[in-house]
């Protein structure tokens, strides 16, 4: 192993060892802040008819009626075996039901990711390239209306078009990946696009303001001066430069795209974490809760570690600690 | 084309039966025969929450009741004409209203192989009636589960306290499931029951909050049937994706309203079909305390709001007719002697006036959940409240699942109004939660000691002439009283493809899922 990438391994740990009291921390306050919740699990469980004593009797079985820190110690010591409980009605296995909600939501906050920045990209760098006209102009106006349009709205509208009206995709389900491939594709395309409406007007408008101050830069008016090509300009010396905020923007979209994707999620009936969270919270599951907070908290933690040493990769300036 | 539905008992002179006795469903008449195989999926906004065949609501299409009845299978049910049919067992029947004669099937056994006989409904009754059991049925059940006696396996023998001419109804409504004695003693917590009956499907897997797959009974006692191989229960909870779902194809079939619906239901592919149940849309006066203690201010709403232009509000559809009173005209206990106030503003502001000088100003909270339907009601309401000279309306939102708590527990309201409409095209045993003191459905706190009388007058008798007039006085007593705020009738609906053959509806529009099957082609009306 060469001693940059031993230097590397090394730092992404440190963030990752400062991240656990983080991720301590958030459930620690998901398990006291639980009591603030109206109702109870067993509440939950037992129905409207259970008696104050029937529910005492559940809470009591179940260690609800203990006081936070000890249910959190419980719920601790069973988390680091990989232990997270099981689910409150149907009594699966929350890991193993969390890491098949987790895997869809990846695929789609990654796919929604990638198609954003395959659009976003060459579209921020050619308009960075021509700033001021008029078609420079025309995407940003639709890049503010995108950005203005709530999910909510997307979800919609995309929906009524493209499962409605031309029958081209789905409206709900979801196909796993090594199941049926094609089918995967079908089922993922509507929650990407609808995700990737915000997302391409957001990377569009961080990267063109990104690429338009690289482009103002000297070493871009010497590049110039040798007669390099626009295009060549634009890709070899304007995109390397601009690539650490464009970094950054994509480590707040990826926690977004993880966490926040809970709308499109219950709108598409996609079984992602999204819409667990929602339907958990809803029916006090609280183990799933805090699993998926903690889930969640670990997303943030590692990806913006792996954000930091991007930045010391793309520009060796930057020094790895 | 058309189709009959099996079993439907309209030929029956239903003035001179207490209850049906049926060996085997008639011999149903579908528009094609039906076909063997093949899967369907129906598709809901929520999950069920436990396999307890004693607690039991929601008798929607989709709902909790049709995923335990798709395990348990309803021991008898009621048709869509409100009359009971044979179900798990071949009939429950009486000849005085005191004693009934539940007469079981033969060979019929639970999915872990223990039998379905006289002493397991007899446990599970007990059970349903124990102290600490969770039906909501509890109190009812307990009164009379000491009159069980299980003459031999397949008779249970039932001596009621006092005539019931309705036990029949009650039952299917209220304690139609039974599962395996075994399983049920083996479970030391709601969460530990399983689903082990001996219904139509068995469980094949459950993905808590998206969806359960179940298969064909292969011991199921109607060896014919279910005719299909696979159910899948799927839970998408915004009403459009469901809608969109079924006009794909993605699934086979959703509950709603046509309002939901728009014009999906025109859509290829899809029909619409009605459950006749005279659903009825309500709001809850509080009675114990507040402004609607007062019958003027009860009387104010009703003369305040055009309750045709509430509904349009309400389903964004034109087109309702407000009901006169608790029977709609299609009842034979209907009377038009006596209706609720209709609309008119200037007795309403003479009401409210009239408060206002007695110290009691017309302020009202109303309480509901927040779902768009449900806030342009209030907000309607609220707009023209607050129109009338001295007269004002808030609007408080709770989380849906906490409304009952919020409004029949803690009475923390003016005026509640809960979503759906409620199954009343036969009086009971709704009638009686409704309007009767302590009723699970009297969210009001209504209590009245004549209205009492009349209730258990009804089912007391199996004359129906008494019967009659006993319900005839409920509505008298309806109009007077204004136990609480009866504002649109509705039937529920499902938005189904067109080629699903087999829909039986009961108990409100629970599917009889084991005459489900896919046809060739079009086949539903």
């Amino acid at each position: 192993m060469t001693a940059p990438m031993r230097s590397y391994l090394r730092a992404f740990a440190i963030r990752i060892a400062a991240g656990i009291p983080v991720v301590l921390l958030v459930t620690f306050l998901a398990t006291a802040l639980s009591d603030l919740m109206p109702g109870s699990a067993a509440q939950a469980i037992l129905g409207e008819f259970a008696t104050p004593e029937q529910i005492a009797q559940l809470n009591a079985a179940y260690g609800y009626d203990l006081p936070a820190w000890q249910r959190y110690l419980r719920w601790l010591g069973g988390a680091v075996q990989g232990d997270f409980g099981v689910t409150l009605y149907s009594q699966q296995p929350v890991a193993e039901v969390l890491l098949a909600r987790a895997a869809v939501t990846f695929e789609i906050a990654l796919a929604a990711m990638l198609l954003s920045l395959a659009i976003a990209i060459p579209l921020a760098l050619a308009m960075a390239a021509r700033a001021g006209s008029r078609i420079d102009g025309a995407f940003r106006i639709a890049a503010s209306a995108m950005l203005a349009v709530p999910t909510f709205v997307s979800v919609v509208v995309l929906s009524l078009l493209f499962s409605i009206t031309l029958r081209w995709l789905p409206a709900t389900g979801w196909v796993p990946l090594f199941e049926d491939p094609l089918e995967n594709l079908r089922h993922i395309a509507l929650p990407v696009l609808c995700l990737s409406v915000h997302q391409v007007a957001y990377f569009f408008r961080v990267a063109r303001n990104e690429f338009l101050a690289t482009l103002q830069q000297d070493f871009i008016a010497s590049a110039r001066a040798k007669g390099f090509s626009t295009p060549y300009i634009l890709w070899r010396h304007a995109l390397m430069p601009s690539l650490p905020q464009i970094l950054t923007v994509m480590g707040l979209s990826l926690t977004y795209l993880l966490g926040g994707s809970f709308i499109v999620e219950s709108f598409f009936a996609v079984p992602g974490i999204g819409w667990t969270v929602l339907a958990a919270v809803q029916d006090h599951d609280l183990a799933m809760v805090q699993a998926i907070l903690c889930l969640t908290v670990a997303i943030f933690v590692i990806v913006f570690a792996c954000v930091d040493l991007g930045y010391a990769l793309i520009d060796p300036r930057l020094e790895v600690r | 084309m058309s189709m009959t539905r099996p079993g439907l008992p309209a030929w029956l002179p239903a003035a001179s039966l207490l209850a049906l006795s049926l060996s085997l469903p008639a011999a149903p008449l579908w528009a094609q025969d039906p076909v063997r195989g093949g899967e369907m999926t129906i598709i809901n906004g929520s999950d069920i929450k436990g396999w307890d065949p004693a607690v039991t609501n929601s008798t929607y299409p989709g709902g909790p009741m049709d995923v335990l009845d798709a395990i348990y299978g309803f021991i008898v049910y009621v048709d869509v004409n409100g009359q009971v049919q044979g179900g798990m067992a071949e009939s429950l029947t009486s000849e005085d209203a005191v004693t009934w004669v539940l007469k079981l099937r033969e060979g019929v056994t639970f999915t872990d192989g223990t039998p379905y006989d006289a002493e397991a409904v007899k446990m599970n009754w007990d059970r349903a009636g124990a102290e600490g059991s969770l039906a909501s049925a509890r109190d009812w059940v307990a009164s009379w589960a000491a009159g069980m006696e299980v003459v031999d396996p397949l008779t249970l023998k039932i001596t009621l306290p006092g005539p019931n001419a309705i036990f029949a109804q009650q039952v299917a409504e209220l304690v139609p499931f039974i599962a395996s004695p075994a399983m049920l003693e083996a479970a030391a917590t709601p969460a530990d029951l399983k689903p082990v009956g001996a219904g139509a499907f068995t469980l094949d897997s459950w993905d808590q909050g998206i969806g359960m797959t179940l298969v064909r009974n292969p011991d199921y006692w109607d060896a014919e049937r279910p005719y299909l191989d696979t159910l899948n229960f799927k839970i998408i909870p915004e009403t459009n994706s469901r809608i969109s779902t079924v006009v794909q194809g993605g699934a086979t079939m959703m509950a709603g309203y046509p309002y939901q619906f728009g014009n999906n239901a025109e859509a290829p592919g899809v029909t619409a079909k009605e459950i006749p149940i005279r659903g009825i849309y309500r709001g809850y006066f509080n009675f114990e305390h507040g402004i609607f203690q007062d019958p003027r201010a009860r009387e104010a709403l009703y003369a305040a709001i055009n309750r045709d232009r509430l509904m349009q509000a309400y389903t964004q559809t034109a087109g309702y007719e407000a009901p006169g009173n608790y029977f709609g005209e299609g009842s034979s206990y209907y009377t038009a002697d006596y209706a609720v106030p209709g609309y008119d503003p200037e007795r309403a502001q003479e009401l409210i006036d009239a408060l206002a000088e007695d110290g009691k100003p017309f302020e009202v909270e109303i309480v509901t959940y927040p779902n768009s339907d449900m806030k342009r009601l209030a907000e309607y309401m609220q707009q023209v409240i607050n129109a009338y000279d001295g007269a004002s309306a808030t609007i408080t939102e709770v989380a849906m699942a906490n409304l009952r708590d919020t409004c029949s527990n803690q009475m923390a309201y003016d005026f509640c109004v809960d979503g759906g409409a409620l199954v009343s095209n036969g009086a009971e045993p709704n009638i009686s939660k409704l309007l009767g003191t302590g009723g699970t459905l009297n969210w009001s706190h209504y209590s009245s000691e004549e209205m009492d009388a009349l209730l258990e007058a009804a089912t007391r008798t199996v004359d129906e002439d008494e019967i009659r007039e006993s319900y005839v006085g409920v509505q008298k007593l309806f109009a007077e009283d204004l136990p609480f705020y009866l504002f649109g009738v509705d039937n529920r609906f499902l938005l189904m493809r067109d080629d699903t053959g087999g829909v039986v509806n009961s108990n409100g529009g629970i599917l009889q899922k084991q005459y489900l099957f896919k046809c060739d082609g079009p086949c539903a009306e």
